[in-house]
């Protein structure tokens, strides 16, 4: 979409027009969903969905707040980044017992008096056990880095945006942008290793 | 140019994104569900963007509707604040009417108290102590000029002046924290032990012809006067029996200009060119011709041989020969004229400043001999009387005044 196209049909969803917002949902809709998708492992396509109603809400109720110094898809993955964070955060708070509801291993279930075989968290088992706890060390290592380290990468390789996208939605040079992906890079590394030794894991790469 | 980025991690991520890619599948499409739920939270905010929009375009109707009315009540209430200012200001102040009071009572205050008066900057205050400054020498000069009365006479005045203008009480004799017998009034201003003598005579005086006065308390001596103030206040005392005052015009004679005269000498030949002089008890009253009223004290500075026989000793280490210098000196003084000196101050109405007149009203021996008395105003001193003197206009300019009399008019007419 060109920008002026795109500064149009913003100024017409400031205005309210749910026609412009239709088109700018099927615009970006399945840009966010495997955007965010990409940002977990353990993400299945229900998390995504309610991941991206949420960004998308958010986007609505703050449209008047977009300064338009960056596109619109790159706002709208940041937006997504940070509820996707939110959203693991709550499932990861559910799993240490927040909010799960309690069952008994004893008791039977009431509805139909049989023992209760509640589901397993662990991967399923059909999946390929090493590439899965390969990338869930990447994702873990990208959680240990955090802050603007983990902006980046995400944006440059999971929004698969370039320097430049990534300057004007970050508001930095792209020189900056390169120098601090290049370190980013380098403590994931460290980290990475980190994480292998202290689990017994083999190295990913 | 970018650093280049940490292969393996770049790699790593690489495959990372692409296999979750591949495990995304088909693009994923907004639910119905989703996009009503998103649709009605668009038209929910679009509402209330159109309340908050209609509101504000209905005030700026209203402040568009009102913009006269709110023009004509700024206006009214610029109007109003004014008009309180106004007010306010045109409203004297009570320290303003404070200082008309004082002013208008100036000229008795300081006839009576002796408190400062404002004149020109000057206060009176002030001219006494310029006049005690004055050295002997020049005082006597001034002297020659004003009176034939010696000049030690009108140093002697001085104090008299003070006294007088410090004490409301002139009757009442006080004493100082010495047991020294303090003059009071114009006439006993001479504490002169000496002369004690005359006390009697002097209390025998007053209370004949001052019924009204309060008597002495006889707490503490009085002044004592020497023979020649004794019968200068048995003059004053009969001319003060009826507490009537009377008055004599009096019209300058010779040359009217200025002696000193200074950058704003113009009109000060008006001053006192033609004045009514009234006398009641030992205050003077002055009506220029333009209707400014002057008031002060008779200072009376007779010969007062005694006080000066007194100061030749001190001064002279009493030597015989002094003395009867002086004494020869008092011979001469009492064949001079009876110098009656005065002091009056006040406005002049026409030039709006404060004058200063010191004068000596001279009478002749002959009259003086006639009358006993140092009546300034009485009818029968229209001969062979006449001031002398010197008015200090705004407290810098200088006239020399001679006047003589030139009728008498009835009081109620002054």
């Amino acid at each position: 979409m060109g920008s002026a196209s795109e500064a149009e049909l913003l100024d017409r969803c400031r205005e309210g027009d749910a026609d412009a917002w239709d088109e700018m949902f099927d615009v970006h809709y399945a840009a966010a969903g495997r955007f965010i998708f990409q940002l977990a492992p353990n993400l299945t396509h229900e998390d995504v969905e309610e991941i991206c109603q949420e960004a998308f809400l958010s986007a609505i109720k703050n449209i008047d707040s977009f300064q338009g110094n960056s596109a619109f898809q790159t706002w709208l993955f940041r937006i997504a980044a940070n509820k996707a964070r939110d959203y693991r955060e709550k499932q990861q708070a559910a799993k240490r017992g927040g909010g799960q509801t309690i069952v008994s291993l004893q008791a039977n279930d009431p509805h139909t008096d049989l023992p209760i075989d509640p589901p397993s968290n662990a991967p399923a088992p059909d999946a390929n056990l090493l590439t899965v706890e390969k990338m869930a060390l990447v994702r873990k290592a990208i959680d240990e880095l955090g802050g603007p380290c983990r902006e980046v990468i995400e944006l440059r390789y999971f929004g698969d945006l370039s320097y430049e996208e990534i300057s004007r939605a970050l508001e930095l040079n792209v020189k900056t942008v390169g120098s601090r992906l290049s370190k980013c890079l380098d403590q994931l590394e460290v980290i990475l290793r980190d994480i292998s030794k202290r689990e017994n894991l083999p190295f990913p790469v | 140019m970018p650093d280049e980025p940490n292969k393996r991690m770049d790699e790593l991520l690489k495959s990372y994104a692409k296999k979750r890619r591949e495990e995304a599948g088909a693009p994923l499409e907004m639910h119905p569900a989703t996009r009503k739920m998103l649709q009605a939270e668009v038209a929910k905010l679009a509402e209330q963007a159109e309340e908050t929009t209609a509101e504000s375009q209905l005030w700026t109707t209203l402040l568009r509707q009102a913009r006269p009315v709110l023009a004509v009540g700024a206006v009214v209430a610029v109007l109003v604040v004014i008009g309180i200012v106004w007010v306010q200001l045109r409203a004297p102040s009570p320290m303003e009417m404070a200082k008309n009071e004082e002013r208008a009572q100036t000229p008795a205050a300081a006839s009576v108290d002796g408190t400062g008066v404002e004149s020109g900057g000057t206060t009176l205050e002030l001219q006494m102590d310029q006049l005690e400054a004055v050295p002997e020498k020049k005082v006597a000069e001034l002297n020659d000029d004003l009176a034939p009365a010696p000049a030690s006479d009108v140093r002697g005045a001085l104090p008299t002046l003070r006294g007088s203008l410090q004490r409301p009480e002139p009757e009442v004799a006080k004493s100082d924290a010495n047991g020294n017998a303090l003059g009071n009034g114009s006439v006993f201003g001479m504490a002169d032990k000496d002369a004690a003598v005359a006390e009697g005579e002097k209390l025998a005086f007053k209370s004949a012809t001052r019924p009204a006065s309060p008597a002495p308390t006889a707490q503490a001596p009085l002044a004592a006067p020497s023979e020649e103030q004794g019968e200068l206040i048995a003059g004053f005392s009969r001319l003060d029996a009826p507490r009537q005052a009377t008055g004599q015009r009096f019209n300058r004679v010779g040359p009217r200009a200025a002696a000193a005269a200074g950058k704003e000498s113009a009109g000060f030949e008006n001053v006192l060119n033609s004045f009514t002089l009234a006398q009641e008890g030992d205050r003077v009253f002055i009506r220029d011709e333009d209707g400014s009223t002057y008031e002060g004290r008779i200072i009376a500075a007779p010969r007062d041989s005694a006080r000066m026989e007194e100061k030749a000793k001190r001064e002279l280490g009493a030597s015989e020969a002094k003395t009867a210098a002086a004494a020869r000196t008092r011979q001469a003084g009492e064949q001079a004229n009876i110098t009656n000196f005065f002091f009056v101050t006040g406005t002049n109405l026409n030039l709006n400043k404060v004058v200063v007149f010191e004068g000596n009203f001279l009478i002749a021996p002959q009259s003086a001999a006639t009358l006993g008395t140092a009546d300034l105003s009485g009818e029968k001193q229209g001969i062979d009387s006449r001031i002398q003197g010197r008015a200090r206009i705004g407290g810098g300019n200088e006239i020399q005044i001679e006047a003589v009399p030139v009728g008498q008019i009835p009081p109620q007419n002054r």
